[in-house]
């Protein structure tokens, strides 16, 4: 008997696809041409997007940058109860680049390409996508001097924008010592500030309530990290999680920090010294996005990207025109993971 | 609904109408009939048979009906092992413990074979159980994880419709995703 399983309708095929993982998928996509059909749609890309849970968390870090070879380690956070960290896998890019990680964002994974050793300025927070646009910050790797300017590029009008960041603590003498980066909570763009001195030792998040507009930012959360650093290497909010838990790497560790105020350190997940650490993360399905990160065609971006219109360009002409981040996420989903 | 708080009276009669030998509780409970469309014949308690949003409209539309309600879409197998899983969640319904029954449903899956489970689904989707249809969805995914092609194929029964060309074509555009599977 030919199984009637066929015969379903497509929205319970759909249903079990939206929670089956895209390893599974991978497998689904060349059972039957109706099957393939499905899955190669478009709007089931986004379904199955939506269908992802939010528990677990896919980190992407790059470990080892050598001259021919950008290798990455993919892991999986379970994150839970028991929180824990597993290595899923290891991937690498093609040869002749030499690449630096930056980020990724639905789908696309950002990598920093530069020709000659020199000092190379900071780009983060690429993943800071809201309202149809990408933001970021840079911070000149030399000095405290840190930028408070958020460079955001619009998707649809194609138009660069500058806004600027939250003030950020300073010190009693006035100096402020911290790491800044961005993120998207919800529909609002936050900032969070990563302070290191023995006498602020803060992690201090804040909210933009009203995108665009610089008075709204609010502070939403501060945690005592109390950590022994004088200066961490980097510091990057991976993710927040929905109890305001939230995942963040600092000085080449992951650290979680929960809302009672403790934080948990990864305790195998440190990366090599003297390269700089970098970290993505997608928060579709466990299992699932593990493959976005490995499926993702890299953009590489031009070292000499300070204007930034240059690194913006580079990314867009990998999409097309006008088109909403979700879409483009939807495209990609088709390209290249069915 | 159900008979809830009638007095327990006369056994006999009850126990004359349900076939089932675990009826020792003995509430004259309204039974539903069901036939599948191998012609098997199921008796269940109303109260099971409202679990069935389909057979629930059925009566919703006519109330006195007493016929059977012929189920044309079901087999019998599949049928019988919905009614056991919906038996189940009523009790759960009437003392609600979570523990309990993410016990049960999980032992309920384990012990079913691949094709069990495929062909519940439709089952479940034709009478319109949402409970046993998320379980079974979830179920169905997470057997088919991390598995090759042709396991998939196996598992859902379905035919392979791709020439040999298109297949080698496939194999070779998706190289990777037959990389690293189980080896079952």
């Amino acid at each position: 008997m030919s199984c009637y399983i066929s015969n379903l309708p497509h929205h319970i095929l759909e249903t079990i696809f939206s929670i089956v993982t895209i390893s599974a998928l991978k497998s689904c996509r060349d059972v039957c041409k109706s099957w393939k059909h499905i899955l190669t749609n478009p709007s089931f890309a986004l379904l199955h997007q939506h269908g992802c849970a939010n528990n677990n968390l896919i980190l992407c870090l790059g470990t080892k940058l050598t001259g021919s070879y950008f290798e990455g380690n993919i892991y999986r956070l379970e994150y839970g109860e028991s929180s824990h960290f597993n290595r899923a896998r290891t991937w690498a890019l093609e040869p002749d680049f030499t690449a630096g990680f930056v980020n990724s964002c639905n789908g696309l994974v950002f990598m920093l390409y530069s020709s000659f050793e020199r000092i190379k300025p900071y780009y983060r927070s690429f993943n800071a996508s809201v309202n149809g646009s990408f933001h970021w910050i840079i911070d000149i790797d030399d000095d405290y001097d840190r930028t408070n300017i958020v460079y955001s590029f619009n998707f649809e009008s194609e138009q660069f924008t500058t806004s600027l960041l939250p003030i950020p603590p300073v010190d009693i003498y006035g100096y402020c010592y911290q790491y800044a980066d961005l993120g998207v909570l919800g529909d609002s763009l936050y900032c969070s500030y990563f302070s290191y001195l023995p006498w602020n030792d803060c992690i201090n998040i804040c909210v933009m309530k009203d995108h665009g507009v610089v008075e709204s930012w609010a502070e939403m959360l501060v945690i005592e990290h109390r950590m022994p650093f004088w200066e961490p290497r980097d510091f990057k909010v991976i993710k927040f999680f929905e109890n305001r838990n939230f995942l963040f790497l600092a000085d080449y560790h992951l650290w979680l920090a929960n809302s009672k105020n403790k934080i948990m350190r990864s305790e195998d997940q440190r990366i090599s010294e003297g390269r700089k650490a970098a970290a993505a993360a997608q928060q579709t399905k466990s299992r699932g996005a593990q493959q976005w990160l490995i499926m993702s065609r890299t953009t590489m971006i031009d070292n000499n990207m300070h204007p930034p219109e240059r690194c913006a360009c580079k990314a867009v002409t990998l999409q097309q025109k006008g088109v909403q981040p979700e879409l483009l996420m939807a495209r990609k989903m088709r390209q290249i993971t069915m | 609904m159900s008979s809830s708080t009638d007095s327990p009276t006369l056994t006999t009669e009850t126990t004359q109408l349900s076939p089932q030998p675990d009826t020792e509780t003995a509430k004259p409970t309204k039974k539903i009939t069901l036939k599948s469309s191998d012609n098997q014949i199921f008796e269940v308690e109303e109260s099971v048979a409202m679990e069935f949003a389909t057979v629930k409209s059925f009566f919703e539309d006519s109330p006195s009906s007493t016929d059977i309600v012929p189920l044309p879409n079901v087999t019998a197998k599949p049928l019988s092992q919905v009614i056991e899983f919906c038996k189940e969640q009523i009790k759960f319904k009437a003392n609600p413990d979570e523990a309990q029954k993410k016990k049960y449903n999980a032992e309920f899956l384990t012990e079913k074979s691949d094709k069990d489970l495929v062909d519940m689904i439709p089952v479940a989707n034709y009478l319109e159980i949402k409970d046993l249809l998320d379980v079974l969805n979830q179920a169905v995914a997470d057997r088919i994880e991390n598995k090759s092609v042709e396991y998939v194929r196996n598992f859902f029964g379905i035919d392979n419709d791709f020439t040999a060309e298109e297949e080698a074509a496939l194999r070779r555009e998706h190289a990777w995703a037959y990389e690293g599977v189980d080896e079952d």
